[in-house]
């Protein structure tokens, strides 16, 4: 595998399209995602583990989604995907320690690729990922909020995160008449988005 | 005001080269021709302020160049640093190897890879799929001219071209004269009442949008 200087390479130019941020040891996992997801919605990112932080910051504001493949995560992602709302699927491998409650982890690749599909293709209220990033309301606007996008991806699961983290999202909704809301979970606390209804879709 | 639009070409076989010159000179694209890494880097840099291209076709495979002073994978690392609104394709008859293609990726993430062993007409449809985008009443016409559909007005303009070719992405433009032209394009757009609009996001930084 390739010993170049990660600081040099060109997939750590920032950039604010969606991204799928893969950690592993030898890319492959990367390599293989390509393949399967429609590249209009996302660019995979392919980084080893001392490169992961340097990727997750290229990744303009964060990540959509990080998929692992490795049995450890470094220290510093773990704490950037403790406070932000980035999707997490590890694949393999059992999850490693201090993950968030949210991160799912996936026997198969059949499952993992399933996972992230699914997650591109979700609609609710009337909403759905745009191309590229973002997502298309229902009255047709593009709202470019990466809070509204993880919410959206997610849903109907929550992120086990701070209610801070999704501010942007719940006023976009307002703004827009929506018919969802940024919702706190009773039992648990996360925070997922619900249809003002309370349905799940 | 026209300006085509410029596409780098890398090929280090002389005669494909030449064949792909004569393909984009046809589309009235501005290529811009290496036979090495080295070249087209030096090509790039020499010309950043003026030339920009939209396109790079890159060969992975360079064995028969005049120099290995710089790798593809350097000059698609220049390309995602310096030219990161360049839609980027690299051939290879490689590239079904997972190690060529974690390199290809690594070095530009957003590159789409093509088989050159499915032949040179393949490469040329792949590329018109890539740049004959539409966007509403709006369509790229051989990679090089945006044509209103309800009146078949054509503009001819690099920028228009790459606006709608990255839509809905954000595009940065570089100078003065490049944020002329959108402003114009986005003028035209409206004198011609197209359900496409420009929008500003200051910094040299636009996009188009469609009207609801």
């Amino acid at each position: 595998m390739t010993d170049e200087p990660s600081k040099d390479l060109g997939m750590m130019v920032p950039d604010t399209m969606r991204t799928l941020l893969a950690i592993s040891d030898n890319g492959e996992i990367a390599v293989s995602i390509r393949d399967m997801v429609d590249r209009s919605y996302l660019v995979v990112r392919d980084v080893r583990p001392d490169e992961a932080e340097e990727g997750f910051h290229a990744s303009l504001p964060w990540p959509w989604m990080v998929v692992g493949t490795t049995s450890t995560v470094p220290d510093s992602v773990r704490r950037l995907i403790c406070h932000n709302p980035v999707l997490i699927a590890w694949y393999g491998v059992p999850l490693p320690e201090g993950l968030p409650a949210h991160a799912v982890a996936l026997s198969t690749f059949r499952d993992l690729i399933t996972y992230i599909n699914d997650r591109l293709e979700v609609n609710l209220a009337g909403m759905q990922l745009a191309i590229g990033l973002g997502v298309e309301l229902p009255d047709g606007q593009l709202a470019r909020s990466a809070e509204l996008q993880a919410l959206l991806s997610l849903a109907p699961e929550a992120f086990d995160i701070p209610m801070t983290a999704f501010r942007s999202a719940q006023r976009i909704l307002l703004a827009h008449h929506i018919e969802a809301t940024v919702n706190r979970e009773p039992d648990t606390g996360h925070i997922g988005l619900r249809t003002r209804a309370g349905v799940e879709v | 005001m026209r300006a085509n639009p410029e596409v780098l070409i890398l090929e280090d076989d002389p005669e494909k080269l030449e064949d792909l010159r004569q393909e984009f000179i046809r589309k009235r694209f501005h290529p811009l021709t290496a036979r090495s890494a080295s070249r087209a880097i030096s090509l790039l840099k020499n010309n950043l302020e003026s030339s920009r291209p939209i396109l790079a076709v890159v060969d992975w495979d360079l064995s028969k160049a005049p120099d290995n002073i710089s790798t593809t994978s350097d000059l698609l690392t220049f390309i995602a640093h310096e030219l990161s609104d360049c839609l980027v394709i690299v051939y290879s008859a490689n590239v079904d190897s997972f190690r060529v293609r974690s390199e290809i990726h690594r070095s530009h993430p957003r590159a789409w890879l093509h088989d050159k062993r499915e032949g040179d007409a393949s490469l040329i449809e792949r590329i018109d799929r890539m740049l004959e985008q539409t966007v509403e009443d709006l369509k790229v016409k051989d990679g090089s001219v945006v044509i209103h559909t309800p009146t078949n007005d054509e503009h001819h303009h690099r920028e228009a071209v790459r606006l709608v070719v990255h839509y809905p992405e954000i595009v940065t433009f570089h100078s003065d004269s490049a944020t002329k032209a959108v402003r114009r394009f986005g003028d035209w757009l409206a004198k011609h009442d197209s359900r496409v609009t420009l929008i500003s996001h200051g910094n040299r930084k636009y996009r188009l949008t469609v009207l609801q």
